[in-house]
């Protein structure tokens, strides 16, 4: 009798009856039966419908689930049809092979970790693998810090059956994913490539990461362009190499991340529906011949993030009339005459604030070395803006006044209604960070005593804040400037106390309009 | 009575539905607070919730602590409704964080219960089709589970062990890579 049945009668009133009369004569012996704790009462877990058995299984991490096979054989299979598999503990790739073998389902996602996998050891269960996905797919390779001559036995061999040079063969090719809709790869820099042929039909969203491309016979362009990936709408390439040249051809794509791929030197997108577009880390390497950059039809492009070097004869961005925000390279505030990768950097980002005329939002970073003895002051350069509405700027300042930067950057931009200000803590300690540059880095001090009009700015949230007497004199300063604002929203950094923040926020409350619209929070949430 | 209640009212009273257990016993809920039901709410939806639903599957003694979930999770949806439409902002996460915290206290103290109790409720909340219940419930019966062995999974859940010793060996060597 099915189980609700059977619970049914024993609830039916004359039921109830009978025993509520046994519970009388032996509670002990009753409680035990009915559900209790006692262990001779029926087994009501088993009697759980699959999918039910599969819901509480999905609670446990896939190898504990696995092994309730043992249990009885109704438990044998439950396992196995499991929609997601979490192959995580680490495994070995013939473990892998046996689980992907044993189960019965799609798999909606699995999730595997390796460590140290041989490339040679990746084919047989990728492939069932592509077979079994229809949803995601994300595998993670953990290498081992291993000295170089240290090469593990596997790997060896196969380098001596392939016959070829120890960074080809320690390669593999991955299989046409023609279900999964997303796959994540985070490879450990195994090597990799994409097959020739086959289409990834359905993928939508790709990520790379710590990947090593080697010459295939097809490309990572062509492999994630249209002809090949028709739905992608999402790729993400982080921390790679093995990739110089990279064109992309999609009529789908809408999210395009290039960080770090190591000597990208040529980069061409022809993405009409492409709406955020970042690239960061990639083209510095360059120092002599500037990379070439064609992203001239991407004409939906909403934001533009370009923490990169920017050469206005090599890189075509197109008129970009949807733009609305603007993520330029980073600047350095202090340089030293003569560095080239300094130099660099900084003429990306004026190059960038000079190529735009308006945009609703613009991302700066102000970069200050822990060392700036003998060094210049960069900000007068910076002469040219966009016009803009919100301004966010992110300053790590290691230990140094930001006032004179960050002044001079909003002298610039006085019409902003929003500002977003991110400190970032320096790395080292406080006691280690502390300026030893004498009053260097507070020069010109001008911001301590000119007027500005902000007659614009309504809303101010300033981030990690720590306290010092260099930030609450320039929040002072600020709220001085901001004659309408409206509302500030402030986060402290995690090692102030509540109370001080609280001190801080009393200091700050008689510039604010309505102390309605002050707020604070302790920490980043 | 109708002609006493106010507009207000009125909408309240419209609002109410009854539902019947397999003992017979009547609940008045608010809809917010059937809805979470999928069941119900496909009922509500279909215009056939006149006279009261009647839920043969259910107890009066499960229906009741299912309501009390119910209640209690319609009252935390509506609040994050309110809280996201007017403060949109991070500042206020530090409210939403209090809100669930108490949620998740009253979710601790609601799974207090006997192990009959247990399974009657994740069959009650797979019926009724009410996923956060159904979750919160199959989550406790995981949790029992974890760190044990098979033995000690069978003797608590009373698993009559019914594989040959040949049988549990070769599932064994099946799923060698669960065990390692």
């Amino acid at each position: 009798m099915p189980i609700r049945t059977r619970c049914m009668h024993l609830l039916l009133p004359l039921m109830r009856k009978c025993l509520l009369l046994q519970f009388q004569q032996d509670p002990t012996a009753f409680m035990t039966e009915h559900g209790g704790a006692g262990a001779d009462g029926e087994d009501r877990l088993s009697a759980l419908p699959d999918e039910l058995l599969v819901l509480i299984l999905l609670n446990l991490r896939t190898a504990k689930a696995a092994r309730t096979s043992v249990l009885s054989c109704r438990w044998r299979r439950v396992w196995t049809f499991l929609p997601e598999l979490q192959l995580t503990f680490p495994c070995t790739p013939d473990g892998i092979a046996a689980a992907l073998d044993a189960h019965k389902v799609d798999l909606q996602s699995l999730f595997v970790v390796t460590p140290d996998a041989a490339p040679g050891s990746m084919a047989p269960w990728l492939s069932a693998a592509a077979r079994r996905v229809s949803g995601s797919l994300a595998f993670c390779n953990m290498p081992r810090d291993r000295d170089d001559d240290d090469t593990n036995a596997a790997e060896e061999e196969e380098e001596e059956e392939e016959g070829e040079e120890e960074e080809e063969a320690a390669a593999f090719e991955l299989p046409c994913f023609d279900r999964a809709t997303l796959l994540y790869l985070n490879l450990g820099h195994l090597g990799v490539s994409f097959p020739p042929a086959g289409k990834f039909a359905r993928l939508t969203h790709i990520l790379l990461d710590h990947v090593r491309f080697t010459a295939g016979a097809c490309s990572l362009g062509a492999a994630v362009s249209s002809l090949r990936c028709p739905c992608l709408e999402k790729l993400t390439v982080h921390n790679a190499d093995g990739v110089v040249d990279l064109a992309i051809d999609s009529g789908s794509l809408k999210e395009l991340q290039i960080t770090k791929v190591r000597g990208l030197w040529w980069l061409a997108v022809a993405a009409p529906a492409l709406r955020d577009l970042t690239l960061a880390y990639s083209f510095f390497l360059h120092h002599q011949n500037p990379p070439v950059a064609n992203i001239s039809t991407c004409h939906q492009l909403q934001s533009l993030e370009w923490n990169d070097s920017y050469d206005l004869s090599t890189v075509q961005l197109g008129t970009m009339e949807h733009l609305q925000r603007l993520g330029a390279s980073m600047y350095n505030v202090f340089g030293e005459e003569g560095a080239v990768a300094q130099h660099i950097i900084n003429r990306s980002c004026l190059g960038l604030l000079r190529r735009f005329r308006a945009v609703q939002s613009l991302c700066l970073t102000l970069l200050s070395p822990r060392d700036i003895v003998g060094y210049q002051y960069l900000m007068e350069q910076m002469t040219v803006f966009p016009v803009i509405k919100n301004l966010y700027l992110i300053v790590f300042a290691n230990g140094h006044g930001f006032g004179p930067s960050s002044f001079h950057v909003l002298r610039k931009c006085t019409g902003i209604r929003k500002l977003l200000l991110q400190l970032l803590a320096p790395v080292e300690s406080e006691a280690e960070t502390a300026c030893t540059s004498g009053r260097i880095c507070d020069q010109p001090s001008n911001w301590r005593t000119e007027e500005l009009l902000l007659n614009n700015l309504e809303e101010v949230r300033i981030r990690e804040l720590r306290g010092s007497e260099h930030e609450i004199s320039f929040v002072k300063r600020l709220l001085n400037w901001a004659k309408v604002l409206k509302r500030m929203i402030i986060t402290f950094d995690k090692c102030v106390p509540e109370s001080m923040a609280k001190e801080c926020c009393q200091l700050f409350r008689i510039y604010v309009l309505s102390v309605r619209n002050m707020l604070y929070v302790l920490h980043v949430p | 009575m109708a002609s006493a209640g106010s507009g207000d009212e009125k909408a309240a009273a419209a609002a109410m539905i009854t539902l019947i257990s397999s003992d017979n016993e009547k609940f008045e809920v608010t809809e917010a607070t059937a809805t979470l039901s999928q069941t119900i709410r496909h009922m509500i939806e279909d215009g056939c919730t006149d006279g009261g639903v009647p839920l043969p599957n259910v107890t009066s003694k499960i229906l009741a602590r299912v309501i009390e979930y119910c209640k209690k999770h319609a009252t935390a949806a509506a609040g994050e409704e309110g809280s996201s439409s007017s403060f949109s902002d991070a500042a206020f996460l530090e409210v939403d964080r209090a809100f669930l915290e108490e949620l998740e206290e009253f979710d601790d103290a609601f799974l207090e219960v006997d192990r009959a109790t247990l399974f009657d409720l994740i069959l009650a909340a797979n019926y009724l089709d009410i996923k956060g219940l159904l979750n919160l419930t199959c989550q406790k019966v995981a949790d029992s589970v974890k760190g044990k062995t098979p033995e000690q999974i069978r003797e608590m859940y009373n698993i009559v062990n019914d594989l040959t010793p040949e049988e549990e060996a070769e599932i064994r060597r099946e799923t060698q890579w669960a065990f390692e």
